[in-house]
């Protein structure tokens, strides 16, 4: 298996607490991770910091390393802007823009200079199709986005990350604020979709990492307790806390 | 059943509705009988404004045409400042900054206008006589400058507010997509908040209308149809206040006094509601429907 990303003794902390407590472990390419857990146990933490969106918070700072392309993106001097061109991510709430379809779409690309009109228009044909939205917004493409459903905001979000053609696509539980129906058309878009990017997906819906994940971290406390496949993870972990996470026993 | 304090809250609110409209009855009630005098048509059209004269002019044009240079050389002065200094508070200094920074600002809002008038007297009319070689220094521009500096805070910090209070999860939206920090301003934040940026504007601009001590000091008072921003004017919030106290009570100048009153009081209530107006179409524009 390929490597997308290595996490090297990842530790974190805001402020004097610490989240995260060595992590490490690698998501191969190409596949789909699903990262589970208990509440507050890190996993979204975890993703926001592989595309830097913690550093928002001043008293955020964080140990050890992401290597990405042969590049620890927790370098100071590693270009956030075009981190987040590379490795997308789509959040809980669907949260399209007060604009067109359309504008949604190209905004990646408008932001990384590209204007030409047949490129753009191209782009969001594409990305719509990826997200299978694009059957049902194509005669209304200057509709502002909110009056499209809540799972339609949803993978209107997916084809907006995806028209900056990323590398990887980080989603923090993006089917928990949706209907289960909308929710398994995310899931089918995942699916295709990691045959050509890696897809790293938070959720606290076993059931969900069961259906659509190749490799399931298994995080509890700010640790990470097992990674593997997930069949291997889910049938027959090797650690008692995966197992009694898996049959209910907490969480 | 009602607490008491239910019942206190209830009172003060009806009481103090009770009191505006009272003073716009007490507004009117002391206007109209001017017109038993002085034909309407003069009051809003006359091009005279000389009260004392024999026959008197009661033509309140030039006082309107003077508040409307100030007034619109005062926005155009204090929106975009206003607007690049929020700017500068939320993107470009350090967050503890950011709260001295707000600091001063309130503090700054809540200086006595009389202070600036003082400062524009003192010193902004002498240097553009002396060292500009402008006629006067009491004029629209001097005036404009003075009534800028006091009404800046107010919008600055309410623009302010209204970025920082800006939907976190649109702007991670952004910044997800590449956007830095300019970019997320620019494309999402600020298309977001036009219609709060637009009734800030328009409250700014009824600020700046009833602004009376300004430009009473540093206007120069000359009821004239100023044709250049070096030339001193009179609006119509100073006239009452420099001729009220001279004026005898029942006099048609007296009713004239309350007619501009009357005036000023109709414009900053239409400035509020196209504000208003403006602020909901934008956001029914950003709704849903």
């Amino acid at each position: 298996m390929d490597v997308e990303l290595k996490i090297e003794n990842l530790s974190v902390y805001f402020g004097q607490k610490q989240i995260l407590d060595s992590i490490s472990f690698e998501i191969p390419t190409k596949s789909i991770t699903a990262i589970i857990g208990p509440s507050g146990c890190g996993k979204s933490t975890f993703l926001r910091t592989i595309n830097r969106m913690n550093d928002r918070f001043d008293d955020f700072h964080s140990k050890g390393s992401i290597i990405f392309d042969g590049k620890d993106v927790l370098s100071a001097d590693y270009p956030v802007e075009e981190l987040r061109r590379k490795i997308g991510m789509v959040f809980q709430k669907p949260n399209p823009f007060p604009k067109s379809i359309y504008e949604n779409v190209v905004f990646g690309l408008k932001i990384h200079g590209v204007k030409e009109r047949s490129v753009l228009d191209e782009v969001v044909k594409s990305s719509l199709e990826a997200a299978s939205l694009y059957e049902q917004v194509k005669d209304k493409l200057s509709m502002n986005a909110y009056k499209l459903s809540g799972g339609q905001q949803q993978r209107l979000c997916i084809a907006r990350a995806l028209a900056v053609k990323p590398e990887i696509l980080l989603l923090d539980e993006p089917t928990s604020a949706i209907d289960p129906l909308a929710a398994k058309q995310i899931e089918e878009v995942l699916e295709q979709i990691s045959k050509e990017i890696t897809i790293l997906i938070v959720t606290h819906n076993i059931q969900q990492a069961a259906r659509i994940a190749d490799y399931i971290a298994f995080f509890y406390m700010g640790k990470l307790v097992e990674f593997g496949k997930a069949e291997k993870l889910l049938n027959a972990p090797d650690e008692k806390l995966t197992d009694d996470y898996l049959t209910g026993m907490y969480g | 059943m009602k607490s008491k304090i239910d019942l206190l809250i209830l009172i003060s609110g009806w009481i103090s509705v009770a009191i505006i409209v009272a003073i716009t009855f007490f507004l009117f009630y002391n206007w109209f009988p001017l017109f038993k005098t002085t034909n309407p048509i003069e009051f809003f059209f006359g091009t005279l404004w000389y009260p004392t004269a024999v026959p008197p002019f009661y033509g309140i044009l030039p006082l309107l045409d003077a508040t409307l240079w100030i007034s619109t050389l005062a926005i155009l002065i204090t929106f975009p400042s206003a607007f690049v200094l929020a700017v500068f508070m939320t993107h470009v200094v350090p967050k503890r900054m950011q709260y001295i920074l707000k600091v001063f600002l309130e503090i700054f809002s809540s200086m006595p206008s009389v202070i600036l008038g003082l400062i524009g007297l003192s010193i902004v009319a002498p240097y553009f006589q002396n060292t500009l070689n402008m006629d006067t220094g009491q004029n629209i521009l001097n005036a404009a400058l003075m009534l800028s500096l006091i009404t800046i805070p107010m919008p600055t910090s309410m623009m302010e507010d209204f970025i920082n209070a800006f939907p976190p999860e649109q702007k991670e939206g952004a910044e997800a997509l590449g956007a830095n920090k300019f970019e997320t301003l620019t494309k999402v934040i600020l298309p977001g908040l036009k219609g709060p940026f637009a009734s800030i504007a328009m409250l700014s601009l009824g600020r700046i209308f009833g602004e009376t001590m300004i430009v009473l000091m540093v206007a120069g008072n000359a009821a004239i149809f100023p044709t250049s921003i070096f030339q001193p004017a009179r609006v119509l919030s100073a006239t009452i206040a420099s001729e009220m106290g001279e004026t005898p009570v029942d006099t048609p100048h007296f009713y004239a006094l309350f007619g501009i009153g009357a005036v000023l009081f109709i414009l900053t209530f239409l400035i509020n509601v196209v504000g208003e107006i403006v602020r909901i179409k934008y956001e029914r524009q950003m709704m849903k429907e």
